[in-house]
């Protein structure tokens, strides 16, 4: 056993010509979350259809649990029942729920009535075994999908949105489910267009764009502590504390690099947050440069080059950064 | 005879269980089902193959599938003639002016019909139903059958039309099954000859039965399609 229950190097997938999938290296483990952030028609599930030996990649390599896949054999077929999927919007056979249930079930040849009650239960749904499927309401229909996974018990799980259509009481009992899969040894892999979500439920966080993992909206991600002092709320992370707008209480918040303003003095101003810092690395990006700054735990700001030449500012140059409480974002409550 | 006459006898004849009419109905009944199962066997593999595989040629399958569906009984009873008489490939037999004659040549005409029907019903369907299967872990045989499976209904109403293109056909029938009384006659070659005699009767009797079974088959297929 391998704790990886994924390797994947430089896949790619084309369709009709077109790259939609080009990840250059991504690792899956077992025993914890892997969250995919990403806006809509980006390829996450693109990416969730590769992960399920569904669709084979144009170009690149898969490792499964120690060993590597090759695609269009009889073997992928003997691995996809190692994975289920779980769709965005998920079909249920035009059968009951318990025959939906028992379904993949059937095909390993197990034994079912137990495990149907069992998996109905975990969904909150043990009433409805003998409903027509198509009777159910969408949120319900998403849970029996989820129950229908559950039952079989696989050791990777994958969830292509799971919480998009299901009402707001229903979300808690998803993903307590699905941190329990994790906290059980299964590798979970979540996309989620929600960042509190993959904050909430992801051991590891990626952030796919135009099929590219990126952790190029992710930076500043602290994870620490709240405490409320005054009326304010404070978050603590590695000795820095930073003021938040009052009211939350998260785990994780991140800060916008836009939001960070870089100074040669102390600034006297509306903004609650102000630290020095040292500058350890500068990156050009066109018409501005990424600046990292060390005041205590790395944060990354983007300046105009203008200012960045206009204050002098140069690799160990000591500056202060400020940033109002309005340009931290919650991740995770 | 009057036509009220001709009606009038006709209900007697039914309600007398009049022996050439059961015999006619019987003929027909188990030459079309025979047939109709026959094709079904031939035709459904065949759709559910050329809508779920993409392969070169495609096209012109379904095209010619689809001008098959169209076939003039006539053709298809000269056909299954030409192959069965005693001087065609399969003259040997014998089999020519029998009911499994007849079945052949039934089966011939409805199975592009079967395939085109499957074709569609198929074609139709939700790609989910296979990818839900895969995922689920069935193998790529066991996600076929599933998506049939959740097609029945579709199927089930292309097999019902087949056994009603059938049972109501005549060319066939007649050319190669040869309208022997009590062995291949059915209850359209009937009609076709007593009307040619003038009894009309009989006609009409055999003609209730017959717009009986296409109401029967009408209410089947409606009842396959809820959506309408």
């Amino acid at each position: 056993m391998t704790a990886q229950a994924y390797h994947l190097q430089d896949v790619r997938v084309e369709i009709g010509g077109r790259r939609v999938l080009d990840i250059a290296a991504l690792d899956v483990l077992k025993g914890q979350t892997t969250a995919v952030v990403g806006p809509n028609g980006t390829g996450k599930t693109t990416l969730l259809r590769v992960l399920a030996f569904l669709l084979p990649p144009t170009d690149g390599s898969i490792v499964f649990d120690g060993r590597p896949v090759s695609f269009g054999t009889r073997d992928t077929e003997r691995l996809r029942q190692q994975v289920t999927l779980v769709a965005q919007t998920p079909l249920l056979f035009r059968r009951s729920v318990r025959a939906n249930v028992a379904y993949g079930l059937r095909v390993r040849h197990l034994a079912v009535d137990s495990r149907i009650a069992a998996a109905l239960t975990q969904v909150g749904l043990p009433q409805l075994a003998d409903r027509p499927a198509w009777k159910l309401s969408g949120g319900e229909a998403q849970r029996v999908a989820l129950a229908r996974a559950l039952a079989i018990d696989p050791f990777v799980y994958l969830f292509d949105e799971p919480t998009a259509n299901v009402d707001r009481e229903h979300v808690g009992i998803i993903e307590e489910l699905i941190t329990t899969l994790a906290a059980t040894g299964h590798a979970v892999v979540l996309t989620t267009h929600n960042l509190d979500q993959a904050y909430r439920l992801g051991g590891s966080v990626h952030s796919l764009v135009s099929g590219r993992i990126t952790p190029a909206p992710l930076v500043n991600v602290l994870r620490g502590t709240t405490s409320q002092l005054n009326d304010e709320s404070y978050f603590d992370s590695d000795g820095l504390r930073i003021e938040i707008a009052s009211g939350s209480s998260p785990r994780a918040i991140a800060i916008d690099p836009d939001h960070i303003i870089v100074s040669r003095e102390p600034l006297h101003s509306s903004a609650r947050n102000s630290f020095a810092a040292t500058i350890v690395k500068a990156e050009r990006e066109g018409a501005s440069v990424v600046v990292t700054v060390d005041c205590g735990r790395p944060l990354v700001a983007r300046i105009t080059r203008h200012s960045y030449d206009e204050l002098g500012l140069n690799l160990g140059t000591a500056v202060w950064i400020t940033f109002k409480s309005s340009a931290v974002h919650v991740l995770s409550t | 005879m009057s036509f009220l006459e001709a009606f009038t006898a006709a209900v007697r004849l039914l309600g007398a269980w009049d022996p050439q009419v059961v015999s006619a109905a019987a003929v027909s009944l188990r030459v079309s089902l025979l047939a109709t199962l026959l094709a079904t066997l031939l035709g459904v593999p065949v759709g559910f193959w050329v809508a779920a595989r993409h392969f070169h040629g495609r096209r012109v399958v379904e095209l010619v599938l689809n001008t098959l569906t169209a076939l003039p009984t006539v053709v298809v009873g000269l056909l299954t003639y030409t192959l069965l008489s005693r001087r065609g490939p399969f003259g040997a037999l014998g089999l020519l002016y029998t009911q499994t004659a007849m079945v052949i040549g039934e089966t011939i005409l409805i199975t592009p019909l079967m395939a085109a029907l499957t074709m569609a019903v198929v074609g139709g369907a939700d790609p989910r139903i296979e990818e839900t299967a895969l995922t689920l872990g069935a193998s790529r045989v066991g996600a076929a059958l599933t998506v049939l499976a959740e097609m029945r209904r579709g199927l089930l109403a292309a097999v019902v039309t087949g056994f009603g293109r059938l049972i109501s056909e005549l060319g066939v029938a007649l050319m190669v099954g040869g309208n022997i009384l009590e062995s291949t006659r059915t209850m359209t070659t009937a009609i076709a000859l007593e009307t040619s005699k003038g009894d009309f009767a009989l006609g009409f009797a055999l003609g209730l039965i017959l717009l009986a079974v296409a109401l029967a088959v009408n209410v089947a297929i409606a009842a396959l399609n809820p959506a309408r």
